[in-house]
């Protein structure tokens, strides 16, 4: 009896073929995470982050992606813009993990029409690396004009919503929920352009260890 | 760096208007040094603006008053004490009303004339927007009160296609002021000056044509003094012609020296310097509309065609402005908007952007009269180099990262408050919500370097300590490292003194907890692992 694999189907398009369009990864920091994602995050996208928790190391998993500074020149750097986020951001452990403290900014919204609006405004500037927001609810219009945004300027969007939203379509590039499982973290990708669904297992404490 | 008037002097040629023909076949001589330059020849064109007290009466009025005096007989009337008339309109004209007349005949003359009392400020403010419009022409311009400018056009007559073309777009662009313009084109500035004040005078007048043309001008077109006027009639003088036959020195000791040397100078023999005009050091524009308007949307589309005007001005006299503030005029009182650049832009869509985000914010208390736009310095704009775009790859026209960040700045600050956005820096201090501040954002923020040998911080910092004895007490940490102490007496601030532990709560969350050493065993969330 032969065994048909799906190499020898002719005319069977897949998926995964998508993943070598994308243009440019930046490493994640995690082997693990780099292999489910084909490379690392993918730039320019829209991220989206699920999660109901803070503390579980939600920050620790962007590092890599803030890390990609190329000029020390301070007029030449990108700045990241973090939008509303759910507590103060720590200089002195921003400087630990080699980031630069001046060029993250910090802009306070309340109404998630700003949110959006101020987001599509920075990542279409281009002079964001990435722009960092925490939302709940969003249309999937408001999201696709973010994305197109990142797109254009080539930068990062990333967005924290809840754990609820994970049913809702979205336009995103990639979406991960996250759940804490002490001391790891389990990150299940729920969609990610031109690769399959799956789940992956990182420890937060190896980027503790890396920047040592 | 702000932009001082630049007080530049230039002079007519004292001689050699008509310049030696050179023979083609001559070669070109070997050394520059050994004979002196060859002074260039001068073009110069005089505009002369015979109705500008009435059109600076006109444009300062009311769009209900211009209605008015669009169908009425009126006048400017001159403030001194016998009130003579100063200009009148065609309709007054018609009714046999002429310029000198007495403010009683003219009301004689014509019982419904409306009179305007004549404002010399806003004639020369007038003078100085035309003078400033001109700048597009050339950079040479002087502006010659009450009411003519004279620009050295000589380098620009190729650009514009020819003498005539230029004169042509002139007149078709100071058309719609309606102030009675005359222009004429000449050797030298005085003979312009001359030509332009003659209304039965040619328009242009080529260097061997000068002293033909000059010739032909009448004595009484000169606006010379009344006096020297009358006297040259009784000689029986009426044109330049008959004044250039006489000798120099007798016309001297008769009329004075001052019209003499005028002669002279439209001659081109003596040199007549100008003081330049050149862009004000700040901007003023004033809309006056129409309607009232009671929305912000129709404003923005209101202002689109000042910001046109702004544009113009600035790229024609390579400026740029770092702030601009908007006066919204009600019937009673004033709303200003002041938006403030974080760098100085020429690009007025920019500054239409951030407009949109402060009109959008604006709640309008009454409706809107008058618009008053504003720029207290104009900087000297710097300029870039631009690359020829043939391949978009390896195009560098792009702004550079600190103009974007400053633009992105100017758009968030627009729309939340210039409070609304804060950069991250670290200060000095042992105590962890005092060893960081939110500054406004800069590029030229000094960076600090913590301690090397610090344990891990976390990436999150609670704005206020949590108290968390009670958890604590119930067993919700499970503590995962050693204790960091921080101890710390000051004049800022109370005194602290604290052990930090990592610790795990049950659901999985890493935080920042200390024990307050100072007040019996006080326990405390301070961040987050994030």
């Amino acid at each position: 009896m032969n065994a048909v694999t799906l190499d020898d189907i002719p005319l069977l398009w897949r998926a995964e073929s998508l993943g070598s369009l994308q243009s440019h990864c930046v490493s994640s920091g995690y082997e693990a995470l780099d292999r489910a994602l084909g490379g690392g995050w993918p730039v320019p996208s829209l991220i989206e982050l699920l999660s109901d928790d803070q503390g579980i190391g939600e920050l620790r998993l962007l590092l890599g992606l803030l890390r990609q500074q190329h000029a020390s020149e301070a007029s030449c750097r990108r700045v990241v813009l973090w939008l509303a986020p759910p507590f103060e951001l720590h200089a002195i452990a921003l400087t630990q993990y080699g980031l630069i403290p001046n060029d993250h900014w910090i802009c306070s919204v309340s109404q998630p029409a700003d949110l959006q609006w101020a987001m599509t405004q920075a990542l279409r500037s281009g002079a964001c690396l990435a722009v960092i927001g925490w939302a709940r609810h969003l249309k999937p219009a408001a999201l696709r004009t973010v994305k197109l945004a990142a797109m254009t300027g080539r930068g990062v969007g990333v967005l924290f919503r809840p754990m609820s939203e994970a049913r809702a379509a979205s336009p995103a590039t990639l979406r991960i929920a996250l759940r804490s499982n002490a001391p790891s973290l389990d990150l299940s990708i729920l969609k990610m352009r031109g690769r399959r669904p799956c789940t992956v297992r990182i420890d937060p404490c190896d980027a503790d260890q890396a920047g040592q | 760096m702000a932009a001082v008037a630049q007080l530049t002097l230039f002079e007519v040629p004292a001689r050699a208007l008509r310049p030696a023909p050179v023979p083609p076949s001559l070669p070109p001589e070997p050394s520059p040094t050994t004979t002196p330059a060859r002074k260039r020849s001068q073009a110069w064109l005089a505009l002369h603006f015979a109705d500008l007290a009435l059109a600076a009466a006109f444009q300062s009025a009311s769009p209900e008053r211009r209605a008015l005096l669009e169908k009425s007989a009126w006048a400017v009337i001159d403030e001194d004490r016998l009130k003579h008339v100063a200009a009148c309109n065609e309709l007054a004209w018609k009714y046999g009303v002429r310029p000198g007349h007495r403010m009683n005949a003219a009301i004689a003359l014509c019982g419904s004339l409306v009179l305007i009392p004549r404002d010399p400020s806003t004639e020369a403010r007038l003078l100085e927007r035309i003078a400033t419009e001109c700048l597009k022409y050339t950079s040479a311009v002087s502006m010659q009160p009450p009411n003519e400018v004279l620009l050295e056009v000589r380098g620009s007559l190729r650009l514009f296609g020819g003498p005539a073309a230029l004169l042509d777009r002139i007149e078709a662009d100071l058309a719609a002021l309606d102030a009675g313009l005359r222009v004429a084109l000449a050797p030298t500035a005085r003979s312009a000056q001359w030509l332009a004040r003659t209304p039965t005078g040619p328009r242009m007048c080529l260097p061997r044509e000068l002293a033909n043309v000059l010739s032909s001008v009448p004595i009484a077109s000169l606006h010379w003094p009344l006096p020297v006027e009358l006297q040259l009639t009784r000689f029986g003088i009426t044109t330049i012609g008959d004044l250039m036959r006489l000798s120099r020195k007798d016309l001297a000791r008769r009329i004075g020296a001052g019209p003499v040397r005028e002669l002279q100078q439209a001659m081109g023999r003596t040199s007549w310097l100008h003081r330049g005009w050149s862009t004000p050091p700040s901007y003023h524009d004033r809309v006056l509309l129409d309607f009232e308007i009671e929305t912000t949307t129709l404003l923005e589309r209101m202002l689109e065609r000042p910001l046109a005007r702004l544009k113009r001005t600035l790229i024609g006299a390579a400026r740029s402005i770092d702030e601009l503030t908007l006066t919204l005029k009600h019937r009673e009182g004033a709303t200003t908007l002041a938006i403030r650049l974080q760098q100085a832009t020429a690009d007025t869509s920019h500054l239409a952007s951030l407009l949109h985000e402060h009109l959008d914010r604006l709640v309008l208390r009454a409706p809107v009269r008058e618009v008053e736009i504003d720029a207290p310095r104009l900087l000297v704009a710097q300029s870039r180099n631009h690359s020829l775009a043939m391949d978009p790859a390896t195009r560098s026209d792009a702004p550079n990262a600190s103009e974007l960040k400053a633009r992105l700045l100017d758009q968030l600050q627009s729309r939340f408050g210039v409070d609304a956005v804060r950069a991250l820096s670290l200060r000095a201090d042992h105590v962890p919500e005092r060893a960081q501040c939110s500054a406004a954002p800069s590029d030229s923020t000094p960076v600090l370097s913590p301690p090397a040998r610090l344990p891990r911080r976390p990436l999150w910092l609670l704005r206020e300590p949590r108290p968390a004895t009670h958890e604590y007490r119930q067993g919700a940490f499970q503590i995962e490292s050693s204790p960091e102490t921080i101890e710390a007496e000051g004049w800022n601030g109370p005194s602290v003194r604290r052990a930090y532990y990592r610790a795990r709560t049950r659901d999985g969350a890493e935080c920042w907890i200390y024990r307050d050493l100072s007040s019996r065993h006080q326990w405390f969330v301070h961040g987050l692992f994030g």
